[in-house]
């Protein structure tokens, strides 16, 4: 907000210096509360100025200039909400293909972790039957199963994210040329202080177009529009258009760069470019992170309490998952390690009958994993997530959609009154605004109160 | 002022109007309020938690009913262990007159035989492969008649074994006395060698674990022979090792009503709730040849008859008695056991019913309400469109049709 | 918990759901009263909105109050019908807020630019005659 402002009073500022600027008293605005102004109606464009000297002071020029300065503003606007609403859809589109797989009801990893301890617990009832060791033995093969699944469906994922980035950054360049060409010949009618006219409507649709690709800055200057992405990368100065290509990383991701060869992959932080950026390269390795380290310490503690007992034939216990050197692709590698039943280790003293290495087992499901969570717990965590970034993404995108609607009444309804009076009005929206924030943090509490209503006290 | 342009406006309240009505279409098909984790990721991430503790109570509810089988089996076997007993004692009391005859005295013992061999076959019973009463050695009975003599299959005359022959490292040979009712392990190490074997019985002897005169000894068939070198003292014996070959009993040499118990000292436990775990077996040397040693008594109790003094009727039929008494109380942990697991039943029936509840609760939805909820948003879908069209063009009218 | 106490206990919990669907119904309004600009709706609807929140706080107070049956589940998980729809009205009331939250996060930034827009416009501007361009030099960086 402090940036707006500064760079709305410096230019003011230089404006004032360029005119050899004095303060003059008006009533101007006053004057504008003529009934039945419209912006459509000339006069008040043409209404002639009083000139004294350098300066020119009129009603028509204060409203004319205030007014498109404030439909640039409410334009831009449009630009940046558009910018997040494709964004959260971008996001919306890939989380609503991760979501399927962080299920609570079927073959889902929460279940199948559910079920490997409840197959060991059948195992400690009769240590020596065959179906039950062949039960355990399922339970793991499916538990790896649902690892190696969800591994690949995010990974599948975040591949598929790149050739869209390559599409888009192909689009963005199109667009670029076309904004380019249209800056001279606007610049052109403004420098004979003409209007912009379609030529403009069509730029500010060109703009808008880009807006849904990418986070785009614009800046108005007497050559046309600049328009930069990233940290400043240039997209449009003038006349010129400077493109945007893309490269494959070292991590194999499709990597964004600015006509440099410079790196400005994460400096794309909005639009369907921005969105998709974030889904490839922030969310997706987040929720695999996760999982590689549920994966992976799961394992070892399987494996360690494995370790502890022996097997059907007396034999110490051998690994029971097979996991990858580094915790990296744990989800999506590993499998059982051993394939015979009577390997499981369920004896505690090497007798064939004794099940007292089950409750080593047993116990995985309520250690606190070296990730801080039990294993039950951090599936939860992860299901709870994926919600969570689904249903914001789905908030985001409804209401920008709102957001839009509400921008664009503002650029078509009529501001024929004061300045005063407009500020008066918004400053009313933005008490109101306050007001219902504090109703919503008030509504946010009320949630868990909801929960636990009524909740037995003891007598 | 300006018209604003209503287009947009009534897009907006369509496609919100839609979706609403899509939601509540999924509501009504599904009976779930929550069909995905956006729909509502708290719930969802309760779901994840309270479903485990199902899997977990099905699974208690499970093993609580295996436990209440196997418990049962053994209960019945302690409970004909125990008419044998009562029947033994009466036997004991008509032995112990001064006045039975000889013939009589026979008769008696036969019945006496008789009930120990009831006795043995309850030792060893079993459910579903499981022997009760064998700790946790259970895929075979834990009671095996004795015999003097055990021999090697390996060894001839030609090639016999000797007491340097080397044994493998590692292998186990075990010896099991009927009489001191005590197992003797010898667990090879590298190098040693038969000849150790045989002094570390000897030693076995020495301190008690195994009946006196016992030995490990090279016969002339070149086998290795373990002896109790007694007739009323007998032995179970295995070994592991491959140098010997399977341990087997020597043909004639079995010591009749002497029993050895070949099973282990091991209690597996088994849970059946969270905090909950029951003893699933009690062994058998706890039961049969601890305290007032069940089998002994008996084995006594047959010998005396058959001396036919009754001086020592008297003491055996004491002895008896006091198995008697040890086996009744042997008995009550087991009963008790068997009341928890029935308790437990319960306790998991109404665990299962909360669960199923608060699951319910989290992600169900009430049919009637859905249902209701589903024909308010087609009414309002219907409204809605109707308003849309007096303000669309009809072509736009058309795309936003229902489909 | 005797039948009377029962009896209140139910009414309070009915009574608790019809506010639930009003608050509901009025974030809605709201929603839509942004999105029009439409400034008298809109307060109306949060004044609203505040003494709803009002109620509902003073209603769970009451009914959150002990319960002698120790083997009822909390009144948000338990399984009877008005349980339920007060449950699936919160979720509602959830998913609302956070559209709603985000709108105003939204709309908010655009109301603010707009005012610091007018502060700035407080006193006189000039525009060099009609040779000037009338776009001003300035930028936006959000």
């Amino acid at each position: 907000m402090s940036s707006i402002t500064s760079i709305l009073s410096s230019a003011t500022q230089s404006l004032l210096a360029e005119t050899g600027a004095l303060q003059v008293t008006s009533n101007n605005i006053a004057n504008a509360n003529t009934p039945g102004y419209s912006r459509q109606i000339p006069i008040f464009q043409e209404a002639a100025p009083t000139n004294d000297g350098n300066l020119s002071i009129g009603n028509g020029v204060v409203l004319e200039g205030y007014q498109s300065v404030r439909d640039e503003l409410v334009t831009s606007q449009i630009q940046q909400e558009t910018q997040s609403q494709s964004s959260a859809n971008a996001q919306l589109n890939t989380l609503q293909q991760i979501q399927p797989t962080f299920t609570t009801s079927t073959q889902d990893i929460g279940t199948e972790i559910s079920a490997l301890f409840t197959s060991l617990s059948g195992l400690s009832t009769n240590p020596t039957s065959s179906a039950e060791r062949q039960s355990v033995l399922a339970a793991g093969n499916n538990l790896a199963g649902a690892f190696n699944a969800a591994s690949n469906v995010l990974t599948a994922q975040q591949t598929a994210l790149n050739s869209p980035v390559t599409q888009d950054v192909s689009q963005i360049n199109q667009l670029t040329q076309q904004i380019a060409a249209l800056n001279p010949q606007i610049a052109e009618l403004t420098a004979t202080g003409q209007d912009g006219g379609s030529l403009q409507d069509q730029q500010n649709q060109l703009v808008l177009k880009l807006s849904t690709l990418t986070n785009v800055s614009t800046t108005q200057t007497a050559q046309g529009e600049t328009l930069t992405t990233g940290n400043g990368t240039p997209l449009v100065v003038g006349s010129q258009s400077y493109a945007l290509q893309t490269a494959t990383g070292s991590d194999g991701m499709q990597h964004v760069l600015d006509q440099n060869g410079a790196d400005i992959t994460t400096a794309i932080s909005s639009g369907d470019l921005g969105g998709m950026i974030q889904m490839r390269d922030q969310t997706i390795p987040g929720l695999l992170n996760q999982l590689d380290n549920l994966a992976n310490q799961f394992g070892t503690a399987f494996n360690a309490a494995q370790a502890k007992g022996f097997d059907q034939n007396g034999v110490a216990g051998g690994n029971f998952f097979t996991l990858p050197a580094t915790v990296a692709g744990s989800a999506g590698a590993i499998s059982m390690a051993i394939t015979s039943p009577t390997k499981i280790a369920a004896s505690s003293d090497g007798t064939a009958g004794s099940n007292g290495n089950v409750a080593n087992f047993s116990a995985v499901q309520t250690t606190v994993l070296a990730a801080g969570n039990t294993p039950g717990e951090a599936y939860a965590n992860l299901v709870y997530q994926v919600g969570s970034l689904t249903s914001n993404a789905n908030a985001e995108s409804s209401a920008t959609t709102a957001s839009l609607l509400q921008l664009n009444d503002q650029l078509s309804s009529v501001s024929g009154v004061s300045v005063d009076q407009e500020a008066a009005n918004l400053i009313t929206f933005q008490t109101a605004y306050q007001a219902a924030a504090r109703v919503i943090s008030t509504m946010q509490a009320m949630f868990s109160v909801t929960m636990t209503m009524g909740t037995a006290a003891a007598e | 002022m300006r018209v604003v342009n209503m287009v947009p406006d009534m897009e907006y309240a369509v496609q919100q109007n839609q979706q609403t009505l899509s939601a509540a279409l999924q509501q009504v098909s599904t009976g779930l309020r929550v069909n995905k984790p956006s729909d509502d990721p708290g719930a969802s991430a309760s779901m994840v938690i309270s479903l485990a503790s199902s899997a977990n109570v099905d699974q208690y509810t499970s093993n609580v009913s295996a436990m209440q089988s196997q418990m049962q089996t053994a209960d019945s076997a302690l409970n004909s262990v125990i008419t044998s007993l009562n029947t033994a004692v009466t036997v004991a009391t008509a032995g112990s007159t001064g006045t039975s005859s000889a013939a009589n005295d026979q008769a008696l013992a036969a019945q006496a035989q008789g009930l120990l061999s009831n006795v043995i076959a309850q030792a060893n019973t079993s459910y579903q492969g499981i022997y009760a009463f064998a700790g946790s050695a259970s895929s075979s009975p834990p009671f095996v008649a004795a015999s003097t003599t055990y021999t090697s299959q390996n060894g001839t005359a030609a090639a016999p074994l000797s007491t340097t022959t080397p044994l493998t490292a590692g292998s186990v040979t075990t010896i099991h006395d009927a009489s001191t009712s005590q197992a003797f392990t010898f667990t090879a190490a590298a190098g040693d060698t038969i000849g150790d074997l045989a002094s570390a019985i000897s030693g076995a002897v020495a301190a008690g674990t195994l009946s006196l005169g016992t030995t490990a000894t090279i016969n002339a068939k070149g086998e290795l022979a373990i002896s109790t070198n007694s007739g009323t003292h007998g032995i179970v014996a295995s070994s592991n090792d491959s140098v010997l070959g399977l341990v087997r009993p020597l043909w004639g040499t079995d010591v009749t009503n002497a029993y050895a118990y070949v099973g282990n000292s091991t209690v597996n436990n088994v849970q059946i709730g969270d905090s909950t775990t029951v003893a699933t077996n009690v062994p058998g040397d706890q039961i049969f040849t601890a305290g007032a040693n069940v089998i002994a008594s008996l084995t006594g109790l047959i010998t005396a008859l058959q001396s036919g003094n009754s001086a020592i009727v008297t003491s055996s039929g004491a002895a008896v008695s006091a198995a008697l008494t040890y086996v009744t109380q042997q008995r009550v942990p087991l009963d008790n056991t068997i009341s928890q697991l029935n308790d437990q039943d319960s306790f998991l029936n109404q665990e299962t019913l909360t669960l199923t509840t608060q699951q319910n609760a989290l992600v169900g939805v009430n049919l009637a309400t859905a249902a209701t909820s589903l024909s308010q948003a087609e009414l309002d879908n219907t409204a809605v469109l109707a308003a849309a069209a007096k303000v669309l063009p009809q072509t736009l009218l058309n795309y936003l049709a229902p489909g | 918990m005797n039948d009377k106490e029962l009896q209140d206990h139910d009414q309070l919990a009915a009574s608790y759901l019809q506010q639930l669907q009003a608050l509901a119904f009025e974030i809605s309004v709201a929603m839509d009263a942004i999105a029009r600009n439409a400034i008298s709706s809109f307060q109306e609807s949060v004044a609203k909105q505040e003494m709803l929140c009002a109620v509902l706080a003073n209603l769970a107070n009451t009914i959150g109050a002990p319960v002698s049956s120790s083997e009822q589940l909390p009144l948000g998980l338990s399984d009877n019908p008005v349980a339920r729809k007060i449950r699936a009205t919160t979720t509602a009331i959830r998913d609302l807020n956070l559209q709603y939250a985000a709108l105003l996060k939204h709309s908010g930034r655009s109301i603010a630019l707009l005012v610091s827009l007018c502060r700035s416009h407080t006193g006189q501007l000039q525009e060099a005659g009609l040779s000037r361009s009338k776009r001003q030099t300035w930028s936006c960086e959000m």
